[in-house]
């Protein structure tokens, strides 16, 4: 969960870059003077303005903490127009990269709580989308969406009813080209993603996986194990699974 | 092209025809001027475990037997029925025979029928075939040429070992004067209702079902060992598709244009059921209907025990043509590697019922197509136990919904298989332990719906336009 300076960094870099459409430190200071400038406000405020300028662009969301029922309703209630999109990863595949990340960022090494890390949000966005218009609410696993990105952006945007825009969707394929990525800026401290930002290209789609590490099997309860088959995950080795 | 309504429908028979334990109509076709109806029950041994199962539990085995012998819950048996719907009654032409196990113990042989279809050989005279699942041992094969006596005719385990495993067909498939079937079921090694699970999943073809000449056509488990049963064969556009069982990945379906020499060449056109995973385990049903192939597929199992003991998943709806292109009908917009599928009827999976496990049968009836389906509330499988992590408001809502079930089922129709209506949502009757239509046949004296049911008996119930419904409707 990134800290109050980190969010408030990533606020300041969306201004700058909704507002002036540029990247630099020059932008950067007026962001912030811009914000100071501003009576107290709540996030949806501070959010509907920054549609406003992006407009007719689309502004597209992606963070846990959303993942709370009263926050999510309230979202759906200040923003009935928003579609929302479950993309999920293979409980097995979360753990891993939770593993790492604990390892990258100085924590020892302890068993990752599945049920915390992945149960949880999961059944959250299940419960939640139920109560969705079926055309606002999409699911789609992470790794088919690595293993033919470009296939599955243009059926992302028909979903959305945006143009079918090559040139859009070649750009997005490359995030490592986008302008975060090219300027001298530190972008880490712009955002609460530190690992995409600091390789910024899509990650390499991989088969799903066909063990389960010993400090991830403790954590795949019968409840974990039935909610990924739901999602349409399996395990190329039964034998990982087995309690 | 009159389409039924709920009060064109009318109970022509009940109660398992005076034999509460024959809780589900497995098979009906209509041939001549009757209906054909297809039963039985419970299979040997308690909890439909096998010999050997029971064994492996030791003491609690014993007491399940001592348990069972006590209340006298014998197997009823497979039975075959007919309904004359002019006259109005019902006759009971097959019963299963009764076998001793040399101790002194007598059984009915066949379990219940869960095949039948009309056939007719280039080299033989035709009539009805009908696939009575094994108490013990093999399945049986019968065939009448006059509709009322049924003989056994051999099969000769379908050319697979003697020992071999094979209590039960599903499918009994005529095309191009050739039958085809392929088994389902265990005998040995079984837990709790596998009916379905299969050690030969292989499709079986013959064009002499007399001599029993059955030779195998297709690989074992089209070379995919996780598909682990074929429970649906069917014909569209000239081609044979089979559906399959696929508890680790969900659902297949391949087909063949039965040409060349055996084993065809067979071409998965469905796959991960239909992208929506181990959810869609199963193939339930599949029917063509204007063009297209419509296939139903659920959650196998209904629930019972390991990974399908939540839910409730409600069941889905696709259609698929005769290029291999397909359509998600009713369910759950997912993108695919074949591109975004929208549910064509606006309807969420389970026909937006979460309850509705999903089509069970289907067939075309005067230019309707109607899909009978199957309610999970029956079982209740679904409510969290309390290690549950879904959050209190949603289990309070499960509970609810539980509570004000009073059985019943729902059964849909469409004109142009886009546009569904339902017939009803909670059933025809008002007994509440009728969870199902699980087979649908159409006739000249309208369509005939056969339920399933967890106590009481299984019911036929007849729907028929107003201006048809006046003979036939006793019972």
């Amino acid at each position: 969960m990134p800290h109050r300076l980190e969010w408030q960094n990533a606020l300041i870099g969306a201004i700058a870059q909704a507002r002036w459409e540029r990247l630099d430190e020059t932008a950067l200071d007026w962001a912030r003077h811009w914000l100071l400038r501003q009576s107290p406000r709540n996030g949806a405020s501070m959010r509907l303005t920054l549609a406003d300028w992006i407009a007719p662009r689309q502004m597209v969301e992606r963070n846990l903490c959303y993942l709370h029922p009263k926050v999510l309703d309230r979202i759906q209630r200040l923003f009935p127009e928003a579609y929302y999109l479950h993309l999920t990863c293979h409980p097995v595949l979360h753990g891993r990269a939770a593993g790492r990340w604990r390892v990258r960022s100085g924590q020892r090494p302890a068993l990752i709580d599945l049920t915390r890390t992945w149960l949880m949000p999961v059944l959250i966005t299940l419960e939640f989308f139920e109560g969705l218009p079926r055309e606002k609410r999409l699911t789609l696993r992470g790794e088919d969406f690595l293993k033919e990105p470009a296939n599955y952006l243009g059926q992302l945007i028909k979903w959305l009813g945006l143009n079918e825009d090559r040139d859009a969707i070649a750009t997005m394929l490359h995030p490592e080209r986008w302008p975060f990525a090219e300027t001298e800026l530190d972008w880490a401290a712009f955002s609460d993603d530190r690992e995409f930002l600091a390789y910024p290209g899509l990650p390499i789609a991989r088969g799903w996986p066909d063990h389960t590490e010993e400090d991830i099997a403790p954590g795949m309860t019968h409840e974990i194990r039935h909610y990924a088959r739901l999602l349409g995950y399996t395990e190329n080795d039964q034998s990982a699974y087995s309690e | 092209m009159t389409a039924l309504r709920r009060e064109d429908f009318c109970c022509v028979a009940r109660e398992g025809l005076g034999d509460p334990s024959a809780r589900i109509v497995q098979a009906m076709f209509w041939s001549g001027d009757g209906l054909y109806v297809g039963t039985g029950g419970r299979s040997r041994y308690p909890l439909g475990l096998s010999a050997s199962a029971l064994a492996r539990l030791g003491p609690l085995g014993d007491r399940l037997r001592q348990r069972d012998a006590t209340q006298q819950n014998r197997p009823i048996g497979a039975r075959l029925w007919r309904f004359d719907p002019q006259r109005g009654d019902w006759r009971q032409i097959y019963r299963a025979p009764e076998v001793s196990n040399g101790q002194g113990e007598c059984y009915p042989r066949d379990r219940n029928i869960r095949a039948a279809t009309v056939f007719a050989s280039a080299n033989g005279p035709g009539g009805l075939y009908v696939g009575a699942s094994a108490m013990e041992g093999a399945f049986h094969l019968l065939r009448s040429v006059d509709g009322v006596a049924f003989v056994d005719i051999p099969h000769h385990n379908l050319g697979l070992p003697p020992d071999a495993d094979i209590p039960s067909v599903r499918a009994l498939c005529p095309l191009n004067g050739r039958l085809y079937t392929s088994p389902v079921g265990k005998l040995r090694g079984r837990g709790m209702l596998d009916d379905n699970i299969s050690d030969y999943p292989i499709v079986f073809e013959t064009d002499d079902p007399e001599q029993g000449a059955w030779r195998a056509v297709s690989a074992s488990a089209f070379g995919d060992p996780t598909n682990l049963s074929i429970n649906e064969l069917v014909v569209f556009a000239g081609a044979l598709y089979a559906g399959t069982l696929n508890i680790q990945h969900g659902y297949q379906v391949w087909k063949t244009d039965v040409q060349g020499a055996s084993p065809y060449r067979w071409r998965k056109v469905l796959e991960r059921g239909a992208g929506r995973g181990p959810a869609a385990s199963i193939v339930t049903c599949m029917a063509a209907f204007r063009g297209a192939l419509y296939i139903g597929s659920a959650l196998q199992r209904q629930g019972h025990g390991g990974l399908d003991r939540y839910g409730p998943i409600p069941g889905e709806l696709v259609r698929l043509y005769p290029d291999d292109t397909w359509e998600l009908v009713v369910g759950e917009s997912r993108p695919t590697p074949q591109g975004l599928k929208v549910a064509m009827s606006g309807l969420g999976a389970g026909f937006g019922d979460r309850f509705n496990r999903g089509p069970w049968c289907l067939a075309e009836h005067e230019g309707w197509l109607y899909a009978g389906a199957s309610d999970w509330r029956i079982f209740k499988t679904f409510l969290p136990g309390p290690d549950s992590h879904l959050s209190a408001r949603y289990k309070a809502a499960l509970r609810d919904s539980q509570a004000g079930y009073r059985g019943g089922f729902a059964l849909w129709r469409t004109a142009d298989g886009v546009t569904w209506e339902p017939v009803t949502c909670n059933g025809f009757g008002d007994d509440p332990a009728i969870y199902a239509v699980r087979t649908l046949v159409s006739t000249p004296f309208g369509l005939f719906a056969g339920t399933a049911g967890s106590r009481g008996g299984f019911q036929v119930w007849r729907g028929a336009a107003a201006s048809a419904s006046s003979a036939g409707n006793g019972g």
